[in-house]
């Protein structure tokens, strides 16, 4: 029997940069197959990336690779612009010695249609896809990719996943690291969140017990003339009216508020608080959502089980929704 | 290191793409070739045998379009990439890929080297000298030789350097101090005799005596002047370049 084999690991590692820690209580197992989402800053980000790939050497604790195969991304990284997409890629290919045409891959990576255009020309979205182009040809086992969906747009979004679906099936191991948890829920199996405080804690985004939807169904949701939710912080309680609220989010069993940029958590569990907000017009779109639905600008589908929704004012923002939870927002809001 | 001859083909053929798909690094080289030509037409013909004039109107114009084309194309031609590289963030996209610094260097060495040693030979119809009266050969090698110093030390400017503009700032002094040396050279003795240590001294030597009155003469002066700024050039590069790396940030 053939096991998973384990590309990097790291036992609680640590790393300092002018006297001031920027990383501590790493430990992470990155196998051939993983697909890992960690929420932290771009300088966080920067550091780890330069460690897994043995740019920097940890001030503490071990990382031990069993492959040299690492390819880094960073968010400012950038093409040749005066270069055709066509030139750009074929010097990268005799760099790589790929052996096989390009042309067999430009439909995977979506620029059929810019093959001979310049740089320069092109979308983000494009460039993007360029990149993950450029890194695909040399077959590489682990990928380190900065915020890659970040300004992108949600066909650029769909694009990305589907060219990025096709690394992923020529066994190479992705990590991503974002400041946004939703980019992270896109593109990754297992999600982390960094902190100074906990270090790398894997977030499970459906540790709370769900109600039998029976339950549910059968719950009298008795109608509200004010309700507030309140979140308290240290000396203080903060009161939010629902229609202030873009979404609420389980993070590691805690529901925490989000309001444009801002968290706010609450010692409400998920399910006390789709009671209560329903009557507001919340919606559970996932185990872990809770949605503003007055918030809620765009509804994007990226594969067949697969959907988003998008928040107005915030195209970053996109919640997952379930299958089965489409078709109840679809009754819901009749469309 | 084991270079890889391959990556310094791509490296060789990216810098000839970008080259084409911006001329404005062919620039400076053109320029120094119509400068030589105007000045040619401004300039008055003077006889190098008359007495108390020891001074031929196409061998300073050749001198001053060799610095011209050497030193300020040579510098900002090979500085300029790596630091606009750097701060368009590409450079680090390559050296991710697999690319070495040696072959980085190289790669892009090469274009460079051909548009200067190009330009060195169109300088002599441009100013007005007769190939017959150069030392072919002799003329190749010190050309090259010097085009190859100054290459090097772009790339310590662009090693040292963050982006362009500091490029720009740390070559200036250097650019100015080798442009004048013809000029420094024919008006204080003492200070010509102090340049003929430099590398652009031994270029005006050259061309001094590429006319019909002179001949240039190999001598171990000009040959330990261009062995000693080549290695020394060499030796800063190899330090900045272990010391700062590629693109260090």
């Amino acid at each position: 029997m053939f096991g998973v084999t384990t590309l990097i690991t790291l036992e609680d590692v640590m790393k300092q940069e002018d006297n001031q820690v920027v990383l501590k209580g790493i430990h992470l197992n990155i196998e051939e197959t993983s697909q890992i989402g960690i929420q932290m800053t771009n300088k966080e980000s920067t550091v780890f990336f330069k460690l897994l790939s043995g740019e920097l050497s940890p001030t503490g604790g071990r990382i031990d690779k069993e492959t040299t195969g690492i390819l880094t991304e960073f968010a400012e990284d950038a093409l040749y612009e005066s270069l055709t997409v066509q030139s750009y890629l074929t010097i990268f290919k005799k760099i790589a010695d790929f052996p096989k045409p390009l042309e067999e891959f430009i439909g995977i990576f979506s620029l059929s249609d810019v093959w001979r255009t310049k740089i320069s020309r092109l979308s983000l979205d494009q460039k993007k896809r360029i990149s993950l182009f450029r890194m695909s040809l040399f077959a590489p086992k682990l990928l380190l990719l900065q915020s890659p969906l970040s300004h992108s747009t949600s066909e650029g979004v769909e694009l990305y996943i589907k060219a990025l679906e096709h690394l992923q099936s020529q066994n190479t191991a992705v990590v991503f690291t974002s400041h946004y948890l939703e980019e992270l829920l896109l593109l990754s199996n297992d999600i982390y969140r960094y902190t100074r405080n906990d270090g790398l804690e894997k977030t499970d985004l459906a540790i709370e017990p769900k109600s039998a939807p029976d339950d549910k169904q059968e719950t009298i949701i008795k109608p509200n003339k004010v309700y507030k939710v309140s979140s308290r912080r240290t000396d203080k309680t903060i009161f939010f009216s629902p229609e202030e609220i873009d979404f609420i989010e389980s993070i590691n069993s805690v529901s925490t508020i989000r309001i444009g940029e801002e968290y706010f958590p609450t010692d409400l569990t998920m399910n006390d608080l789709e009671e209560k907000l329903t009557n507001f017009g919340f919606f559970r779109c996932h185990r872990s959502y809770l949605v503003n639905l007055q918030r809620v600008s765009e509804l994007v589908s990226y594969s067949k089980n697969s959907y988003m929704l998008i928040l107005k004012g915030n195209a970053n923002v996109k919640l997952p929704l379930s299958r089965t939870r489409l078709e109840e927002m679809k009754a819901l809001i009749e469309f | 290191m084991n270079l890889s001859l391959r990556k310094i083909n791509a490296v060789l053929q990216l810098r000839l793409k970008l080259i084409a798909g911006g001329l404005s690094i062919l620039f400076t080289p053109i320029f120094a070739l119509l400068f030589v030509i105007v000045m040619g037409y401004l300039m008055p013909e003077l006889d190098g045998t008359e007495a108390g004039a020891p001074f031929s109107t196409s061998g300073f114009l050749l001198s001053f379009g060799l610095i011209f084309n050497i030193a300020i194309a040579g510098i900002s031609m090979s500085s300029s990439p790596i630091a606009e590289e750097k701060e368009k963030h590409t450079l680090r996209v390559l050296m991710t890929s697999s690319v070495k610094g040696g072959e980085y260097f190289i790669g892009s060495m090469i274009p460079i080297l051909v548009i200067l040693v190009v330009t060195n030979i169109l300088l002599i119809p441009a100013s007005g000298v007769s190939f017959s009266d150069i030392p072919i050969p002799t003329y190749l090698v010190i050309t090259t030789a010097a085009s190859l110093i100054s290459i090097i030390i772009g790339y310590i400017i662009g090693v040292y350097a963050k982006n362009q503009a500091q490029a720009s700032i740390v070559s200036t002094p250097i650019l100015i101090l080798l442009t004048s040396t013809p000029v420094l050279k024919m008006f204080n003795e003492d200070l010509g005799n102090i340049l003929n240590f430099t590398y652009g001294g031994v270029l005006a030597n050259l061309a001094d005596t590429l006319t019909p009155y002179a001949e240039y003469q190999w001598n171990v002066m000009d040959t330990s002047v261009l062995i000693v700024w080549l290695a020394a050039s060499l030796g800063l590069f190899i330090y900045m370049y272990k010391k700062n790396g590629l693109d260090s940030d």
